[in-house]
């Protein structure tokens, strides 16, 4: 499975980053926005995905 | 061909175009433009993924988003953070997304 990333990615980052292969030019921007916004745990496994 | 029919149609926040050689693009949206992530897309995500992954005929997959960025928009509707009962099925969906991401990953 091929990820082409047509912009930034600031949520949910693990429907992009757990594909095979992942197209981003070199500006694309990965974050993990929303839940320190909404003051909710980030659990989308994103703690673990980041040390991979 | 009778399958993908089946699901093609199925999910208001993916496009879904699959080619003769068997390569399936998935163009997230809302309403045609950038996908905007809501409680809704939350749910509708496990089915998404979970069709995609049962479907033998589709042999590789490209996901992308529409318009100017791939998902930096999150909106609160349909979302309910707050009650036991609401955390515990965003807990189930997302669970559901990351199993079936890896496994997806293995054919």
């Amino acid at each position: 499975m091929i990820t082409a990333l047509n912009g930034p990615v600031l949520l949910h980052s693990e429907y992009a980053l757990l594909t095979d292969i992942i197209l981003a030019t070199p500006e694309t921007v990965f974050q993990d926005k929303p839940h320190f916004e909404f003051g909710i745990v980030p659990g989308d496994g994103m703690h673990v995905l980041c040390r991979r | 061909m009778a399958r993908f029919d089946s699901y093609r149609d199925a999910f208001p926040n993916a496009r879904l175009t699959r080619k003769p050689n068997g390569v399936l693009e998935v163009a997230l949206h809302s309403e045609g433009g950038k996908l905007v992530f809501d409680g809704h897309t939350h749910e509708q995500f496990v089915d998404l993924f979970h069709a995609i992954g049962e479907d033998r005929d589709t042999r590789a997959v490209i996901l992308t988003g529409s318009g100017d960025a791939f998902m930096d928009a999150i909106s609160p509707e349909g979302f309910d953070f707050f009650t036991p009962q609401g955390y515990d099925k965003i807990f189930r969906e997302g669970r559901k997304v990351l199993a079936t991401s890896s496994t997806s990953r293995c054919r």
